[in-house]
Order: structure tokens, then sequence, then C-alpha cells
């Protein structure tokens, strides 16, 4: 009697645990630029007196639920990426101004070539992110900078008040955040050495 | 008479109780290593014309050191896995073939630890990426790109052992995608 008792308190506990596990968040969030963009210092003087438009943002995926899991949910999106790129470059003051339109002196361009999620502990994970960059001066239309970048980041998601996928969001952001700083640090680089 | 009855509903429940307990132990001792690898081709590259593929000492990226060789083991895994398909990754091949170099770099990687995972699971996970950029030897241009992330944070004691088996299982996700890249850009 005693045996069975306990038998159908496991069972009811493991079929509440099963039944949390299916049925735990069914939305896919969608990574946020203010979220993505790093926090660099901002130079008092732009390293370049010339205008950057960011041109074309390609290779980035929607995210969605899929069977695959929380791991493929949470994907990085060309508009979102495009609008992170803008912020960071107008906020790191690398050029006199950074806008979406067709008016720059130079042209920057992304193409998110890899990305990928997995989970490394029980609401942790690790993404990582390769975009390859481009700057082109936009007046003989020469490229005059090309640079595969690839960052990673791990987030822990928080217990009761996060989902899966909410640590997943915040580890694509993370690399996304990486990636921006990187790219801001070796085009300041570019600019310094090829200062007119 | 009640003492049956009763005798049956307990195995009853003794069974499923048995078999909700398996697929529990199932999902959470697997131990299997998870994530898929990434590569990326230059537009109109064909990896197909390389008839010699040169590996490169993987580098540890890291900024951590370790308590093995795990840069070394990684770059002998490798040569291993792809000699195993028939690339002659040590060296060989004729004079003027196209070289193909793969520059590894061990970006990330942690030995976890079995008890961990065991005392609790998704602690303690044993995690390595890595990045291998293809390079054409006579140009020097960067090619392509493979980024293999592997993680196994569930396994408990089925695991032990996971920090060392994880890099034969990224060694060969690694030749497995080049061997698929190199296939498909195959006129």
């Amino acid at each position: 009697m005693t045996c069975a008792k306990a038998c159908r308190g496991m069972v009811r506990v493991l079929r509440f645990a099963a039944v949390a596990a299916l049925t735990t968040a069914c939305v896919a969030p969608v990574v946020r630029p203010e979220n993505m963009v790093p926090s660099i210092a901002r130079p008092n003087v732009p390293v370049s007196a010339r205008t950057l438009e960011i041109a074309r943002v390609t290779g980035g995926e929607k995210s969605g639920v899929t069977g695959g899991g929380p791991h493929e949910w949470v994907r990085i999106d060309d508009d979102n990426f495009r609008e992170a790129v803008l912020r960071s470059l107008q906020q790191a003051g690398l050029f006199k101004d950074v806008m979406k339109d067709e008016a720059g002196d130079y042209a920057l361009t992304a193409e998110i070539t890899s990305q990928g999620t997995n989970r490394v502990g029980f609401i942790t994970y690790t993404a990582q992110l390769l975009v390859m960059y481009a700057l082109v001066d936009k007046k003989d239309n020469k490229e005059l900078w090309r640079e595969h970048i690839f960052s990673q980041h791990t987030a822990d998601g928080q217990y009761f008040s996060e989902s899966f996928e909410g640590a997943s969001r915040k580890a694509n952001e993370g690399a996304v955040r990486e990636n921006l700083s990187q790219l801001i640090g070796r085009l300041a680089s570019f600019l310094e050495g090829n200062r007119k | 008479m009640t003492k049956t009855v009763v005798g049956i509903e307990g195995g009853k429940f003794m069974r499923k109780a048995l078999v909700l307990f398996w697929l529990f132990l199932l999902v959470f001792t697997g131990g299997c290593a998870t994530g898929k690898p990434m590569a990326w081709v230059e537009k109109g590259t064909s990896l197909s014309r390389y008839r010699q593929l040169e590996v490169m000492p993987v580098s540890n990226d890291t900024g951590k050191e370790y308590d093995f060789d795990v840069v070394g083991t990684l770059t002998e895994k490798i040569r291993s896995q792809l000699t195993d398909k028939g690339y002659g990754a040590r060296g060989g091949g004729a004079a003027g073939d196209a070289v193909l170099v793969l520059k590894g770099r061990l970006t990330a990687y942690e030995p976890g630890s079995a008890a961990k995972r065991w005392l609790a699971p998704g602690h303690g996970a044993t995690h390595c990426t890595v990045r291998v950029s293809l390079i054409d030897k006579e140009s020097g241009k960067s090619v392509g790109e493979i980024i293999v992330a592997k993680a196994i944070s569930e396994g408990g004691l089925f695991s032990i052992g996971a920090d060392k088996s994880i890099l034969e299982v990224v060694a060969s996700d690694i030749a497995e995608t080049l061997d698929n890249k190199m296939k498909e850009s195959r006129p």
C-alpha cells in the first residue's frame, strides 16, 4: 500500500515535470537591437571626416518555433542586425555621420555567414556568429576593407522568470554585441591607418 | 483477496513509474554531444579543386590553460579523421597540386564535470568550440569557414571522459563538414 502511494506520487511529479517541460513558452522571442549595441567610449573627434551608409545586410534568419528545440528558435535577422549596426556605429563616433539612406560617402555591407546556438547548461546557451563586413568607397565603388568577424557569447537564463529561449535570445544578443565591438575596433584601426 | 488487488494496483503503478523513470533517465543521461556544425564557402569558390590539405596546429584562443594538451590532441584528431576520409592531411600529393590550408582556433573549451552532471543535470557541462578557416595556400585568401560548437550537458556518470571524447566528436564534425563541402562543389 505504501509502495503504491509512493509510486502514485512519483508518477504525479514526473507527469507534472513532463507537462511543464512541454508547455514552456511556445513563442520564440526576437532579438532586440537595443540589447545588441556594445558600450564603447565615443572619441571626442570622429576618426573619419566622411559619412557612412549602412547599406545591405544579408544572410539573417527569422526567429520561429521549429522542431529543433529552443536553441534553434532564436535567430538574428537582417533588419534587427542592421538596426544594431547603425546604432553601434552612430554611438561609436568613428564617422562624421552614420545613416541608413543612400547619402553616405562610404557604404558598409554585412553578410551573416553563419550563426548557431547550443545549450551548454540547464538554462545556459552559447551563441556563435560569423559576419563578413565590407567597406566600399561610393565615389569609385572600390572595396577598401573587408573582414570576417567571429564572436560568441554564453548567457544564463533566470530560473522562473525566463524560459529556455529567453536564455538563447540573451546569448544571441551578446554574440552580436561582441561582434559589433570587434567591428568598431577593426574599423577604427583601418581608419587610423588610412587617415586623409 | 484485497491484498491481491492492492498488489496488482501497486504493480501497475510501479510499471508506470519505471517507464517514466526510464524516460527521465533517457532524457537526462543521454550524454550526447549537441550542436550543428556551421559552414561557409566564398561564393564562386570550388573546394573540389584542392587535392591536398594542410592542417596547421590548432591555436588556443581561449586564454586559458588546461590539464592536458587540448589543442595538440585536437590537431591530431582532425588530421586522423581527414586521413580516414582519404585526404592527404599530413602532406603528400603531387607537386603543383592546389593546397587548402586548415587553420583551426580553439575559441572555447570547458572540461566540465561528470559528477556535477550526475548530481545536477545541466550543470558541469563539457563544451568546445573550434573555428577552422579554410585558406588557399597559393593566394593566402580565406575561402571558407567551418565552426563546430559541441556541448555535453547531461549524461551524469555515463559521460565520464567527455572532456576528451568531445574533441573526437568536434574533429569528426570538422572532417565530415569539409568532406561534404568538397563533394558539394564537385562538378
